[in-house]
């Protein structure tokens, strides 16, 4: 049997080192991916501030998985046909990305496929938004997070000269998910600013779709401190007051124009903010593939949500806000087809966490649900071990589930890179999805929902950088290392 | 965007901003905050789906 991962990212690799664990030498793995080298993206966050390099953060794909094995193909999957052509088995096709064949089709049979490509950046949604066409600089990849640091590095300079700077950091659409990444990066930047001694020269701002700070797309978190049932907006509006970062909520960012960044909020009324230095997440859509039946006819629609994740086993009916509920949320990851799975950000959530606002003319204010790191590699490793039952015992009905409903999220915010003054929140929550008929009131248990702040945090963050490189590196005993 | 007034904040005193950053405080906390995540991920790995 031949199975094929569409993805070399974090739930994708994961599926297939633990594919070809599991499977050994009698049946193939192939991974389809346009990169060469695996990046550690949280880490991308101090390649931005200059505390890591591009290669401290990636590796090549090639020697890892020349080593266990695994074919390699460099190629961006396009188009998907589950039920083959014309009587042909069931491929993928891709267009090559290896120099030596840029641009050339690619097909690759399967008997198994795991869809893991995650994101598209969609820079292209807000007009002037990215580093690439825009006014603004990104950490979303080790590329961008090292243009984001030199433009950084100018400010620096320029601030020692005597400039005063105007820094705005956030999430760039009403749409957009991640804004863990955004806190960390603007935390980061004021523990850079500080050490290298201008800032007092910075006006450092926070702009984000979320309601409250804190809310993380993810409908705030509530933890037991002190005997108090305390909402993660009270510890997250204290940290930016207490490093001086203003900030704005419930936005949806339009357009940016003459290095000004122009918003809408809940009351609909156009606002401006210039600034000389902008990080800003963009809005997150799956990455365009497409599917044909066995007659060549397009059945994108029946695989794929409108804005191109994958529908697995969730319960996509729109319904209400208020009426959904943990449940839906999808357990094996399978699609409409028993071989085909979609794992990571690639996989359509059934609904948003966080409480989806338009406003007056129209904007969408409603940050997406997280699909983290440890969630996404955890589905890598389930539906791997789904996927291997099936095949070992020739059945249609995947053997593991892995719900976000029922899993829980370690995260370990950066505020700051120093051994010994470096800073981090540590938040750990349970379930992801809250679940509201289990845990009344908050949705989630107080005994595994804790957050702190310390530098106890970013020593773990250190370590779990080092820790997931050399998992993913697949060095000896990696499985043993928990997602 | 909502206007906040920052008076109503949460503001750390200088003791707690100092116990962030104190390393013998430190070291317990990241023996505590690893339990955590331990119990966390056991219980991820060990709930059954029952819907
Ligand atoms: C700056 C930043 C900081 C973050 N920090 C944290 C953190 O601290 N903790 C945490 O848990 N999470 C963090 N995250 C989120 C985390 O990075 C994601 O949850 C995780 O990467 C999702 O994994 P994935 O495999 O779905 O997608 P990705 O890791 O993005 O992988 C997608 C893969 O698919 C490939 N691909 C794309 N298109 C195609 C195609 N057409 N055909 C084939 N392959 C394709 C890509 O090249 C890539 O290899 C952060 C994210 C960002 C952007």
């Amino acid at each position: 049997m031949k199975a094929l991962v569409l993805g070399a990212g974090v739930s994708g690799h994961t599926a297939a080192m633990y594919l070809k664990r599991f499977l050994g030498k009698d049946h193939s793995v192939t991974v389809m991916t346009p990169n060469k080298k695996w990046n550690w993206i949280p880490s991308n966050i101090w390649v931005g501030v200059g505390k890591m390099t591009p290669d401290q953060v990636t590796f090549d794909l090639k020697t890892v998985y020349d080593k266990h094995n695994i074919e390699y193909v460099t190629a961006k999957a396009t188009e998907i046909y589950p039920e083959g052509l014309n009587g042909s088995k069931p491929f993928v096709k891709g267009t090559s990305t290896a120099p030596e064949a840029m641009g050339t089709d690619v097909t690759v049979e399967y008997d198994y496929l795991i869809n893991a490509t995650g994101p598209k950046l969609n820079f292209s949604a807000t007009p002037g938004l990215g580093p690439e066409h825009g006014q603004t600089v990104s950490v979303c990849t080790f590329d961008h997070a090292h243009h984001a640091n030199e433009d950084l590095k100018r400010m620096i300079a320029e601030m020692k000269a005597g400039a005063k700077k105007t820094f705005v950091i956030g999430t760039g659409h009403g749409t957009c998910t991640c804004q863990g990444a955004g806190f960390e990066y603007v935390f980061n930047l004021a523990f850079e600013l500080k050490e290298a001694g201008v800032r007092d020269k910075a006006k450092i701002i926070y702009i984000t779709n979320e309601s409250e700070l804190g809310d993380f797309g993810v409908g705030e978190l509530h933890i037991l401190h002190q005997g108090f049932i305390t909402s993660s907006k009270l510890f997250a509006e204290s940290l930016f007051a207490e490093k001086n970062i203003d900030w704005i909520t419930e936005v949806h960012v339009k357009k940016i124009e003459n290095k000004t960044i122009y918003y809408e909020g809940m009351d609909g009324i156009e606002q401006t903010l210039p600034f000389d230095f902008s990080m800003l997440i963009p809005p997150f859509s799956g990455v365009g593939l497409k599917a044909f039946d066995k007659s060549g006819e397009d059945i994108t629609s029946e695989l794929f949500t409108p804005n191109g994740f994958m529908k697995v086993d969730g319960k996509y009916d729109p319904i209400p806000y208020e009426e959904w509920c943990s449940t839906d949320w999808p357990k094996t990851y399978q699609t409409k087809y028993y071989n085909i799975f979609s794992i990571g950000i690639a996989f359509a959530p059934p609904h948003a966490i966080s409480k989806p606002l338009k406003n007056p003319n129209g904007f969408m204010i409603a940050p997406a649900p997280p699909r983290t790191g440890m969630p996404s590699a955890i589905m890598g490793r389930v539906v791997a071990q789904s996927i291997a039952d099936m095949i070992k015992s020739n059945s249609k009905t995947p053997t593991q589930r892995a719900s976000m409903a029922y899993l829980g999220a370690a995260c370990v915010a950066s505020a700051g890179m120093s051994p010994l003054s470096g800073l981090a929140a540590s938040i750990t929550m349970y379930p992801i999805v809250p679940n509201f008929k289990k845990y009344p009131g908050y949705g989630r248990d107080f005994k595994y929902t804790t957050g702190e702040v310390g530098l106890a945090g970013h020593w773990i963050k250190q370590i779990l950088h080092y820790m997931f490189m050399y998992k993913a590196k697949g060095l000896p005993f990696w499985w043993i290392i928990p997602e | 965007m909502k206007k906040v007034n920052k008076k109503n904040i949460l503001i750390p005193i200088e003791k707690t901003i100092a116990m962030r950053t104190n390393l013998p405080w430190q070291i317990y906390r990241f023996a505590v905050i690893n339990i955590r995540m331990l119990k966390m991920i056991w219980k991820s790995h060990q709930t059954e789906i029952k819907d």
